[in-house]
């Protein structure tokens, strides 16, 4: 009687404490029983990685300390040079997923380091860079990269030198859809800003000073990667998931700096209300346009697909569903009539990292199953060296540097 | 009337006080910490005696996701149900801080992130899930969980509250 009066006690209390902290206490085999354990700090796996005029492969990422380091090898991952950390002072660094630090080579021995730096407000962050005029033997400190410095979105920037030397940033960026709700609230304007926006800027002297921020499309999907590859002319061409009226997260294509509105560039149709988390990849095609791939779902299938593009960025024929189901965060790079498509697929006991090649400039292509892994793990990353296509794949253990022969 | 009937009735009295004020509490008390959602969280929520649960699958850059979690607790709030809403944040593991101070996270029962292998986590949940945010899934009193991405349609919500 007694022990039903103290367990009765002990419930209502238990029922408390669970009310007042939202957790802990109730022991009833229900969901906070994890709580136990604490939860663990997790260092972001993702990379950036290029390949310098001398032939180097470097890698830019977090080490397990949070660290920023850049690292090189000599002979494509078999032997790496000893990692040098970054002084990047107070600075955060997103590192996971579609966010990752990138590293690119420019004239005149010009080396720039960029990544998104998360602020203390939610979803907001700056493009920060470092720079080296000395081929990366030492770097500047950090600067932010946009004029513009509200508190808001500008994140997952993606960076390239064109031909002619200018280094080109191209990110996801809010200041229209904040600028647009502050006009809604004043009773200026009604409706909705569908998306973000992506702007650039340009560099004509490796990262010393930028040109204004430019806007390059209204009403891009919000947290995904942007893709840039190399035009026939020398300078770059971008695609990024884009809102279309009314609500289709399909892809958008544009070559910055010419004065064209975007193209659409995939046909998926997905109408969708969430967010993806999974951008596009680009290369350039042997015999002119460009090789695609990217997510989504079209017709209720959903798929990592791969198509082509015209010059100008519309598909040419249809759009190919990779061979395999659970593909995803799939990388494209070509290099004369070679292409390599690299993606990963979980299978519920670990990763493969596979690839599709082509010899034929993406007429036919072959499956390759290039390495697996029960480790975490990041995205593949694919690279056109003069030694050839590779794929680096970092895991929690390791970096993997893979050849692609087609 | 016995002394030993006296006392239980004083006990089921405790209980059922606690138990109001307890609900009560959950309607609008905030996470105070944020829990790990480990490998094997997702199977113990799918058969815990929690529910009938709302669980929110978010990251710290899905800017859907705020919505959805506001819509889903002024349902759950406005049906009266006993339904919990759990927000789990996919990439939030080290920033728990800021999570706890994130006032969209403040109408949730529970707050998580992710712990280990955002694969293998995802998986587990839900093989066909492909990473994309808000995910919802209910978890009915008995029965499976039924997933959806994006806000999940009104009926099914309403169904799922008021079965």
């Amino acid at each position: 009687m007694v022990r039903r009066l103290v367990a009765a006690i002990s419930f209502a209390w238990a029922a408390l404490s669970f009310a007042a902290g939202g957790h802990g206490g109730h022991g009833d085999g229900g969901p906070t029983d994890g709580a136990k354990a604490p939860l663990r700090a997790r260092v972001g796996l993702s990379v950036g990685a290029a390949v310098s005029p001398a032939g180097l492969l470097w890698l830019v990422g977090l080490n397990a300390d949070g660290r920023l380091f850049v690292q090189s090898s000599r002979d494509f991952g078999l032997t790496w040079d000893a990692a040098r950390l970054l002084d990047i002072g107070s600075d955060k660094v997103a590192a996971d997923g579609e966010n990752r630090p990138k590293i690119a080579f420019g004239p005149e021995s010009r080396v720039v380091i960029s990544y998104t730096q998360p602020l203390a407000k939610p979803y907001t962050g700056e493009i920060r860079m470092l720079r080296s005029d000395d081929g990366g033997a030492s770097f500047s400190a950090p600067f932010t990269v946009h004029r513009d410095r509200q508190v808001i979105t500008h994140r997952f920037e993606s960076l390239a030198f064109d031909r002619g030397g200018v280094l080109h940033a191209v990110w996801i960026d809010k200041r229209d859809q904040v600028a647009a709700t502050r006009e809604n609230e004043r009773g200026n304007r009604t409706g909705g800003y569908a998306g973000a926006a992506v702007y650039r800027n340009e560099s004509r002297d490796g990262g010393l000073s930028f040109g204004p921020d430019i806007k390059l499309a209204d009403h891009s999907c919000e947290c995904c990667r942007i893709a840039l590859a190399p035009t026939p002319e020398g300078g770059l061409a971008a695609m990024w998931r884009h809102v279309f009226e009314p609500n289709l997260r399909d892809h958008a294509f544009a070559v910055l700096g010419e004065q064209k509105a975007p193209v659409r560039a995939s046909f998926d149709d997905w109408k969708l209300d969430a967010c993806p988390h999974h951008g596009p990849g680009l290369a350039p095609a042997a015999q002119g346009g460009y090789h695609a791939v990217w997510f989504g779902e079209k017709a209720g299938r959903a798929a990592v697909r791969y198509g082509r593009l015209s010059a100008g960025g519309a598909p040419q024929g249809e759009a190919q569903e990779l061979p395999d189901p659970r593909a995803e965060h799939a990388d494209v790079v070509a290099s004369g009539r070679q292409v390599a498509i690299a993606w990963r697929s979980y299978d519920g006991v670990q990763t493969r990292l596979r690839a599709w090649v082509s010899a034929d400039d993406g007429a036919h292509f072959a499956l390759r199953e290039l390495a697996s892994s029960k480790e975490e793990n990041d995205y593949p990353r694919l690279l056109a060296s003069p030694a050839g296509l590779r794929v680096l794949w970092r895991t929690a253990k390791e970096v993997h540097v893979l050849p692609i022969i087609p | 009337m016995s002394c030993r009937s006296f006392l239980e009735r004083r006990a089921r009295l405790v209980v059922l006080i606690g138990g109001w004020i307890a609900s009560a509490a959950t309607a609008v008390a905030a996470p105070s910490a944020v829990l790990p959602f480990a490998t094997h969280t997702w199977g113990e929520l799918a058969r815990s005696s929690w529910r009938p649960l709302a669980v929110v699958f978010s990251t710290t850059d899905c800017t859907h996701c705020p919505a959805v979690i506001a819509s889903l607790a002024d349902a759950i709030r406005k049906s009266r149900s006993r339904v919990r809403l759990l927000v789990v944040v996919m990439d939030g593991a080290g920033q728990e801080e800021a999570l706890r101070a994130d006032r969209h996270y403040r109408q949730a029962a529970g707050l998580y992130a992710f712990d280990g292998d955002a694969m293998a986590l995802r998986y587990q949940v839900n093989p066909a899930w492909r990473g994309l945010t808000p995910y919802v899934a209910l978890i009915p009193a008995t029965g499976e969980a039924a997933f959806h991405t994006g806000a999940p349609p009104a009926a099914a919500l309403q169904s799922f509250l008021r079965p």
